[in-house]
């Protein structure tokens, strides 16, 4: 197993998947975008990461482009119609995961400390041929995903 | 001749689309070799104002640079790590590894490639484009070690 180097994890946006059990009981896949912030110990694995990063861009549709998908909500955009353009960019790598079935979060650094903002998520379910692939991660190293899933209604 | 800072903004907006382009076809099509497996963070675009000569880069681990570049990094700690010097400035803002900032590749590589020909004196000749994310494009501020040592970082 190799680890990222901490030079690249803080000069990189790290695309990064896990499945994470629920209260409920249920298993969500999510995916994070890292902005150059640490990534938790049990995803801290380049080949799997690789791995994982190769099957999901095989399901991803080229052209590249802004677009927004119907069977993906986009929490803060209840309104499609009025996204600008600027939105659409930030919201397309967060929509293509939720469009293929992942929870998808971004994070940003508050006063010293990683909260994790739910950007998109899906209302069909991922491949299982992925979600097989995908690591477990406790939730308690995922700081504030569960107030996010509360706060938008899925749990 | 006066530096066209919109421009410098476009340059980099489109940089950026073309870097999210690479990381996508990489991991569909992976190739042995190919450095864009994963995003860059940041993306910048550097222009000398005394020659015509702008160069764009991201930011990533750097390992060795231009002796100018070199002298500023030192006044405020070694390469590759954290500042030691002017803590105080920090305040609670990160203190990312010096050299690793996309601003500071563009700029080393405007000094290299001005080397050949004028060797610069100064790093206040340099100008910046506002700083963006790869991922989405979205602008950001220099963070504090660029500002200590490119004077016209924004």
């Amino acid at each position: 197993m190799t680890k990222y180097s901490q030079n690249y994890i803080s000069t990189h946006d790290i695309d990064w998947f896990a499945k994470v059990t629920l209260p409920n009981g249920q298993i969500i896949p999510i995916h994070i975008a890292s902005r150059g912030t640490e990534l938790p110990d049990v995803v801290n694995n380049k080949e799997q990461n690789h791995r994982i990063q190769t099957k999901v861009a095989k399901k991803i549709e080229l052209p590249l482009e802004s677009k927004l998908y119907d069977d993906v909500v986009y929490v803060d955009y209840a309104n499609h119609n009025e996204i600008s353009n600027e939105d659409k960019i930030y919201l397309q790598t967060f929509g293509d995961m939720a469009h293929l079935g992942f929870y998808s979060f971004d994070t940003i650094m508050m006063e010293d400390s990683l909260t994790y903002i739910l950007v998109a998520y899906p209302t069909s379910p991922l491949a299982s041929n992925i979600m097989d692939t995908l690591p477990n991660i406790p939730l308690n190293q995922l700081f504030n995903i569960l107030d996010q899933l509360i706060r938008y209604g899925i749990l | 001749m006066p530096v066209n800072i919109a421009k410098l903004n476009r340059t980099c907006e489109e940089y950026c689309g073309q870097l999210r382009n690479k990381v996508v076809l990489q991991r569909k099509f992976p190739k042995q070799g190919n450095p864009y497996w994963d995003y860059p963070t940041v993306a910048s675009v550097c222009q000398s104002d005394r020659f015509n000569c702008t160069c764009k880069n991201h930011s990533r681990p750097m390992r060795s640079c231009n002796d100018l570049l070199l002298r500023e990094i030192q006044n405020c700690g070694n390469l590759g790590e954290p500042a030691t010097r002017n803590r105080s400035l920090y305040n609670g803002s990160p203190n990312y590894p010096l050299g690793n900032c996309a601003e500071q590749h563009a700029a080393n590589d405007v000094l290299n490639e001005l080397d050949q020909k004028h060797k610069p004196k100064s790093l206040n000749d340099l100008y910046f484009s506002r700083a963006r994310y790869v991922r989405d494009s979205r602008e950001l501020d220099a963070c504090v070690n660029c500002r200590t040592i490119l004077p016209n970082a924004q």
